[in-house]
């Protein structure tokens, strides 16, 4: 099984989860820490790239369920960047597109948070 | 009763000595002259075999009682006092009576000859116990054989108390005899006096209290000796020249023997402090050793490590880290704060990178105002605790003074860290095995859960004909379906998954049941139950589970379905040999609360035509996965239903269910899956109503 990762970057002040491998019951604890870590930190303009992700179980996506309206209540967000045609397909099924801002790449995720700070 | 040898050995020995103060009264109150060689002589050699005999019952007692050399110096002392005592007595006494000169104790009183032969007798008691002591003394601890000078050491002193007799003035031509053996005997008591190997194994306290104890054996030998050989004592040799000069013997053997025992033992006292410590050491080690095979609570364990690490490394504190997580604050402390071990613990291992493989030995300096500064810590050591080659924590001890490890006390320290680092492990893998089984248990009642929940029958309706299949996963997976029986007659049925496994997605779905089957008297609506369950579900569910279902209801004259969608897979419909999804909107219950979840949920209304099949399911379906971990997919289910069209409803998901445990055949099944198929039946409305109509 490809080895989950979630691993940090900053690019100016929006902070960006780089995911790969396999998101399931098993690795959403890692996802979740990564998570923990920005908000003990005060981080709360997440981009998540799911470029190298191959597959997102339902606790895997309860992970974002979690930590979205934390997100959100301090002025913050989660955008979901770079897709994989059956990763989005999965959260398409579930309507998550109504919920959340799911953008081609990651670029577009940070140019959102961007211009609303602008505003 | 039979007497066992040991019995019968004690009785002789009893006997022996009450014969020989009974032949020893006998000989000195009867009126013997008592000047004759072999009177003295047979009264000699009575009275040792008395302090033989004597002496045999005191070895007797000895072996109940533990043998501590402190106890038997301490006995040895108390025996020269005795007879230091009696000796002193004894001169005054006869000081004070005027007898003294050769002969004098024959013409004394009656009373005068009882009160020495009861001091003769203590005078040997004494005698004999203080050598007896001091041969359990000579003997332990040897590891040589030894036995041959002792025996010849102990015939020497017998033959020569025997030759005592000599020393009488009306037997001194032979009195060279005597001094033959004396001088041999001198010799083999010094030979003897070296015997002491025993004193290396005494702690520093108790050979502080040897030292005390052999200069006061020195001191009372001494003057018993010079008290001895003085004019005073005339009248014990006439009594018996064998118990006087077997005073001199053991005094003198006393003086050699303790002598060296105290200058060895002074020598001694400088190492005393390093041996005390590799004793504790060694047996601090041991004690370790036999705690790895405990079952032990990692916890526990650390606070045991902890301590022991004190006594093996002579450290003044210690404290471990472990855990994954190697930056979280010390499990164990041992005379340092926790805020000062962190601190240190974020010098050393922050200095060496995050987590050094190796063994580091080092005098931290710490400066400024800081606490680890304040408890003057100033040589630190620490060792990763491995197993299988990987870090599960760091064991730490420190020093106030500075004073760097030797190469044993490294030795000791790095021993100790692995044994550590295994006994660890080991409660680990305990801890881990005790959490499966309750594991195991708890998916034991999440599957007897779904197992009722999963309706066992299924509902009859006159032209569609139904299929259900459910297979539970290992863990359980959360799949549910139902069908209810609604208020305006139509059948309805859902088919729900719940996000997450095990108990906790068992419980949801039994709380969904309970829901959909009460709200599904209230309302006929689809849309509106789908909406009041995600309403209900609000008080219920945490934030990150949701659960995807899909509930249709079919009209009571079967040609009509209306279904509604909750963030579920689509329902595939079979209409003429081709397959097409159908998707209504629709997010996931328990994805949002607001005006959202109905605004986007769309309810829709199908034809069910002839021979129409709608197919409905779960992921675990179309993300069954083989060995290279590809999902079995949604097109792979496609094929499978065109190639089966024509099969009842019941054929057509064994072939399904076929399918996926031939794709997934090395790998597991990671989910539950759920399936359920209705066909519309041909013409059998028609039929019926045909029929009824004849």
């Amino acid at each position: 099984m490809a080895e989950f990762n979630a691993g940090i970057t900053e690019t100016g002040n929006v902070q960006v989860i780089e995911l790969s491998g396999f998101l399931d019951a098993h690795t959403a604890p890692r996802l979740e820490n990564t998570f923990n870590e920005l908000l003990t930190r005060q981080q709360y303009r997440v981009v998540v790239n799911f470029r190298n992700l191959k597959y997102i179980s339902s606790a895997g996506l309860g992970v974002f369920m979690a930590f979205i309206e934390t997100m959100r209540g301090n002025g913050g967000d989660i955008k979901l960047t770079e897709m994989q045609p059956n990763v989005y397909n999965i959260f398409d099924l579930l309507g998550f597109p109504l919920l959340y801002e799911i953008f081609p790449t990651q670029q577009e995720g940070i140019q959102k948070f961007n211009q609303s700070s602008e505003k | 009763m039979q007497l066992s040898v040991q019995e019968i050995l004690k009785s002789i020995r009893a006997q022996i000595l009450f014969a020989g103060i009974l032949g020893l009264l006998i000989i000195q109150f009867l009126p013997l002259d008592r000047g004759t060689f072999f009177v003295i002589l047979l009264s000699d050699v009575l009275i040792l075999i008395l302090g033989y005999a004597f002496a045999l019952n005191v070895l007797m007692v000895l072996k109940k009682l533990n043998k501590k050399p402190t106890e038997l110096v301490q006995y040895i002392l108390a025996s020269s006092v005795v007879m230091f005592v009696l000796l002193f007595l004894e001169g005054r006494i006869l000081s004070g009576t005027g007898i003294s000169g050769i002969g004098k104790l024959q013409e004394s009183g009656l009373l005068m000859r009882a009160l020495h032969f009861t001091a003769g007798v203590i005078l040997l008691f004494a005698a004999g116990t203080w050598f007896v002591m001091q041969s359990e003394l000579f003997f332990l601890k040897q590891r040589k054989n030894l036995k041959t000078y002792y025996q010849a050491m102990l015939f020497f002193i017998l033959l020569t108390a025997l030759s005592a007799v000599f020393n009488l003035q009306q037997f001194d031509d032979y009195q060279f005899i005597h001094i033959a053996l004396f001088v041999n005997t001198i010799i083999l008591i010094t030979i003897n006096s070296f015997r002491i190997s025993w004193i290396a194994f005494l702690d520093k306290k108790e050979k502080k209290r040897l030292l005390l104890i052999s200069v006061g054996i020195i001191v009372f030998s001494t003057i018993n000796l010079v008290r001895l050989a003085g004019d005073d004592h005339i009248v014990l040799e006439q009594f018996s020249p064998a118990i006087y000069l077997f005073g001199m013997l053991i005094s003198i053997y006393g003086i050699a023997y303790f002598g060296f025992l105290f200058f060895t033992t002074l020598f001694h006292l400088p190492t005393a402090e390093v041996f005390d410590r590799k004793t504790k050491e060694i047996s601090s080690m041991q004690y370790f050793s036999r705690l790895i095979n405990q079952a032990l609570d990692p916890g526990e364990l650390s606070e045991t490590a902890a301590e022991l690490a004190l006594t093996v490394c002579g450290a003044d504190a210690s404290w471990l880290i472990t855990g994954d997580n190697l930056t979280i604050a010390p499990v164990a402390t041992r005379n340092i704060s926790s805020k000062t071990a962190d601190r240190i613990n974020s010098v050393i291992l922050g200095r060496n990178g995050n987590q050094p493989q190796g063994t580091i030995y080092m005098q931290p300096s710490f400066t400024g105002s800081d606490e680890a500064a304040d408890e003057r810590f100033q040589f630190v050591a620490v060792r990763p605790l491995k197993s299988h080659s990987r870090i599960n924590g760091y064991l730490f001890t420190a020093r106030k003074v500075n004073l760097p490890y030797d190469s044993e006390e490294m030795s000791a320290f790095e021993t100790f860290s692995d044994y550590l680092s295994i006994a660890l492990e080991n409660s680990h893998l305990l801890a881990e095995s005790i959490e499966k089984e309750r594991l195991e248990r708890e998916l034991d009642v999440a599957r007897e859960i779904q197992r009722k929940l999963i309706p066992a029958e299924l509902p009859v309706m006159r032209n569609i004909e139904l299929s259900a299949l459910f297979i539970p996963a290992f863990e359980v997976g959360g799949d549910y379906y139902d069908f209810f029986e609604l208020g305006n007659g139509d059948t309805g049925f859902v088919i729900a998954d719940v996000s997450g496994k095990g108990i906790s997605a068992a419980f949801i779905m039994a709380e969904i049941r309970g829901i959909f089957a009460t709200l599904s008297r209230m309302t006929d609506s689809p849309r509106e139950l789908m909406i009041r369950t995600n309403q209900i579900l609000k008080r219920s569910l945490d934030r990150r589970h949701f659960v995807t279902a899909v509930f249709c209801s079919i009209s009571d004259r079967q040609d009509e379905i209306r279904m509604v969608r909750a963030g579920h897979l689509p329902i595939l419909r079979l209409r003429e040999g081709s397959v097409e999804e159908i998707l209504p909107g629709g997010i996931g219950l328990g994805l949002h609360y607001g005006e959202l979840f109905g605004s986007s949920l769309e309810e829709i209304s199908l034809e069910l035509k002839e021979n129409d099949v709608f197919i409905f399911f779960t992921d675990g379906i179309t993300e069954a996965k083989n060995g290279n971990m590809e999902d079995f997919g949604m097109s792979a289910l496609k094929d499978i239903i065109i190639k089966h069209q024509t099969l009842p409803a019941e054929d057509m998901a064994n072939k399904i269910i076929q399918e996926i445990t031939l794709f997934s055949e090395s790998g597991t099944q990671h989910d539950d899956i759920t399936l359920m198929i209705l066909r519309r039946r041909k013409n059998l409305q028609t039929e019926t109503i045909h029929h009824g109509g004849i």
